[in-house]
């Protein structure tokens, strides 16, 4: 009865897929030539900092850039090579070489592919906010430090060009009309280019730093051995690489989530950074992920659909093939001003001011994981960092909910202690602290119905207090001892209950 | 708590799809929502492709957009709330009415609120789509694809229902909406018609004594009808032919690729009827 024409295809594109594709056109295909043109010396110069040839950044910034824009959760946010990612591969790179990289790169992608499945997007939550500052933050000063050699033991000529570089990109926009029209990093590229042929200046130039890519990218297997070896070698450094890729990513994700006030779906991000890793690695691309830099330009150049994202990576691969020799020119000084200006835009100078306003322990976290990342140059260790601390912090909070009160009846010569509040290992001390030993009574009641029991610890701080009231003759009961331990069962399901919520916090 | 829900933005269907409503509130006596959502499809008129970061570029954007953002938020909900303010007051007073206002789109409101709904009313196509050419509004095919409760889409003046046709093809899906349209309190006392297409004439009898078979108990009567050809516009040419209000199907999907059939026909059919269409799944 019912027979279905080409026509119809067009329904089985959902409306929301539709909208986040087709919902913004205009806007999208501006930002998008934007977006390329910037991600064109940051692919580079993040290349560099592996150790790679710019072409191995380039081609990974157009397949990320590609892939995503189908397979991610988040609209018009940009992935491409990142410094985060890049960090974090110099040693194998420097130790076993660049096949080593792309087969790392693949792994990355199926461990992400893994973590998306198992809907592990949500244990993001366990990062807080402190960190995920520091994590930025962080970021920023890598990529700024990264691009210290570039600025030492040079010739006064490169100072001069990156300062006029910096000035140009901040200052240029406040031309009247052009200012605007055109975007700045691209005239400070041009600007600096033209000075450096024309006065001929002899320094370093993009060409010097290793192979643009002339053609497409093509699909090919990395050249490495198929064994335990291997595996031994890549592991360890793709679940640095999909850990961080990421953090990062879904960081990324809440930023233009915020900046957009639309949601964006986390797992299916997991599951597309993966799937786009897995591509890269074997089109010959390096491991990466969601850029903070990027999506900001991209959604303040009007960039709000899907489409952004795959032009900025089409764009970027046609410029690139074409104009490699072009390129190649490009002295680095350039593209030092471009990532200094990309280092300045991801640090999130809100927090600084706010940390007169903070508590302590909040800038703790926040600086420890700065501190630890900046150390190490690797973001996964500053977060695992930051995560631990605030979690001592919180327990620390946590134990100062517990108080108690006593009673004492002279005609039956019974001491009670009331306890109530939350007894964990992080207060079972204070708790064993309450009792008096010292005192001779003959009879002692502990009443734990308004006290929460929550981990083994707290069992044995009562088993102690016990004991230690036996051994000194006195007799010990212990009521609503029930209602106290019910959670270390675990049966948190329970805790959804409003009555239950209450019983748990002593009932005040 | 279960309401009629009726879908208002201040479109063309709007009256209609208000005073049906009303209509079905009064004969089943059920509350009656008019829900209106305000949905942010803002894009930034202000064209700034310097493509430069600075310090705190985030924060400075976020207040940017947020500062665009607001005052035309605020707008939507003052025209919304005048909206449903007006068409509360032409309520008869003896009919249930509240209002409710939601932010973002429809499809998603809608999603949220599916359990509170009895029946929901939308207009064929809404604001959003005003501009373009399409015959159906965009989030009315979603709607009718993914939402699960009855849905009447009206597609014309609003004009009081005096007959039905139900599309019947012996389905299980068709007989639960035979079930669902003779036994509804809120239709009441209208001429019902039930039309099967079939090229078989012996099969498509059969198929229609099912039918009578169906409404037996409930004590009322179906008129049937049994036409050979091309289902959709058989249906429409008699629907034409009686001049008939309102024409019923069910469709209870299973599956997503049910789902899209369902759309695809149902689309095809909205976009040749001239009568308000009533989605039972």
């Amino acid at each position: 009865m019912i027979t279905i024409n080409s026509k119809q295809g067009v329904f089985l594109l959902n409306l929301w897929t539709k909208q986040e594709w087709f919902g913004n056109i205009r806007g999208d295909a501006i930002s998008g030539i934007i977006v390329a043109l910037a991600l064109i010396p940051e692919a580079i110069a993040f290349s560099i900092i592996a150790g790679v040839d710019p072409k191995v950044g380039l081609y990974a910034s157009f397949s990320m850039a590609v892939v995503i824009a189908f397979t991610g959760g988040r609209p018009a946010m940009i992935s491409a090579a990142t410094g985060a990612m890049a960090l974090l591969m110099v040693t194998l790179i420097a130790n076993h070489g660049l096949e080593y990289l792309l087969a790392a790169t693949i792994l990355t992608g199926i461990l992400q592919l893994i973590a998306g499945y198992f809907k592990l997007g949500s244990l993001m939550s366990f990062v807080p906010r402190a960190v995920v500052v520091g994590f930025v933050n962080a970021l920023a000063i890598l990529i700024f430090m990264a691009q210290l050699p570039e600025l030492t033991n040079v010739t006064w000529h490169v100072y001069a060009l990156t300062a006029l570089g910096l000035a140009i990109i901040y200052l240029f926009p406040y031309i009247p009309k052009i200012g605007t029209s055109l975007p700045s990093p691209l005239v400070t590229i041009v600007v600096i280019t033209l000075i450096t042929l024309g006065l001929d200046i002899d320094i370093r130039t993009v060409g010097d730093m290793g192979n643009l890519p002339d053609t497409l990218p093509v699909f090919l297997i990395p050249d490495i051995p198929l064994n335990f070896e291997t595996l031994q070698i890549i592991f360890p450094y793709a679940v640095s690489l999909a850990m961080v890729g990421l953090l990062e990513s879904l960081m990324t994700a809440t930023i233009v989530d915020d900046l957009t006030d639309t949601k964006s779906d986390k797992n299916r991000e997991c599951k597309g950074q993966g799937t786009a890793n897995v591509a890269t690695g074997f089109l010959g691309g390096m491991a990466s992920c969601a850029m903070i830099g990027q999506s900001v330009i991209n959604i303040k150049s009007g960039g709000r659909g899907r489409l952004s994202t795959l032009l900025a990576g089409v764009y970027l691969l046609v410029m690139v093939v074409f104009l490699s020799d072009i390129l190649s020119v490009i002295p680095m000084a350039a593209l030092v001003a471009v990532m200094i200006m990309v280092s300045i835009g991801t640090f999130d100078w809100g927090s600084v001011k706010r940390l007169k306003t903070l508590p302590i322990s909040t800038n703790i976290v926040m600086i420890s994981t700065v501190v630890v990342v900046v150390y190490t140059h690797n973001l996964a260790l500053g977060v695992f960092a930051g995560v631990l601390l605030a979690a001592l912090f919180f327990a620390n909070k946590i134990s100062h909910f517990l108080y108690y009160e006593t009673t004492f009846n002279e005609e039956t010569n019974t001491k009670t202690y009331r306890v109530v509040g939350q007894v964990f290992f992080n207060s079972a001390d204070r708790f064993i602290e309450f009792f008096d030993f010292k005192e001779v009574v003959e009879n002692v009641v502990i009443d734990l119905s308004r006290a929460h029991f929550w981990d083994v610890s707290a069992v044995y701080a009562l088993d102690k207090v016990v004991i230690k009231y036996r051994r000194e003759g006195a007799n010990v009961e212990v009521i609503g001892q029930n209602q106290a331990s019910s959670t270390i069962i675990d049966r948190f399901g329970v805790h959804d209950k409003p009555e239950e919520i209450e019983k748990v916090m002593g009932g005040h | 708590m279960e309401n009629i829900y009726s879908c208002v933005d201040g479109s063309k269907f709007t009256d209609s799809v208000c005073k049906y409503g009303i209509f079905f509130a009064k004969e089943a006596k059920i509350p009656l929502v008019f829900l209106n959502t305000v949905e942010h499809r803002h894009i930034s008129k202000k064209q700034d492709f310097s493509g430069n970061i600075g310090l705190g570029a985030r924060d400075d954007l976020l207040e940017e957009l947020s500062k665009e953002e607001e005052s035309e938020s605020k707008s939507a909900i003052a025209k919304g709330k005048a909206l449903l303010q007006s068409l509360k007051e032409k309520v008869d007073p003896n009919i249930s009415v509240s209002t409710k206002q939601r932010h973002g789109t429809l499809y998603e409101n809608l999603t949220d609120l599916e359990n509170e709904i009895r029946l929901l009313i939308i207009g064929l196509k809404g604001e959003d789509s005003q501009q373009n050419n399409l015959a159906i509004g965009e989030q009315v095919e979603t709607i009718i694809r993914s939402l699960h409760v009855p849905t009447l889409l009206v597609n014309s003046e609003y004009k009081k229902i005096a007959s039905v046709l139900i599309a019947y093809d012996g389905s299980t899906s068709s007989k639960k909406a035979l079930k669902m349209v003779a036994e509804s309190p809120m239709l009441g006392d209208i001429t019902r018609y039930v039309i099967n297409v079939n090229k078989d004439a012996e099969k498509s009898k059969l198929i229609l004594d099912q039918a009578q078979e169906i409404v037996k108990d409930s004590k009322i009567d179906i008129e049937t009808v049994s036409r050979s050809g091309d289902a959709l516009e058989e249906i429409t040419r008699f629907q034409l032919e009686k001049n008939i209000d309102l024409i019923a199907m069910g469709a209870f999907s299973h599956n997503k690729l049910r789902d899209v059939l369902f759309g695809s026909f149902t689309s095809k059919m909205l976009a040749k009827a001239k009568a308000s269409l009533l989605l039972l799944r």
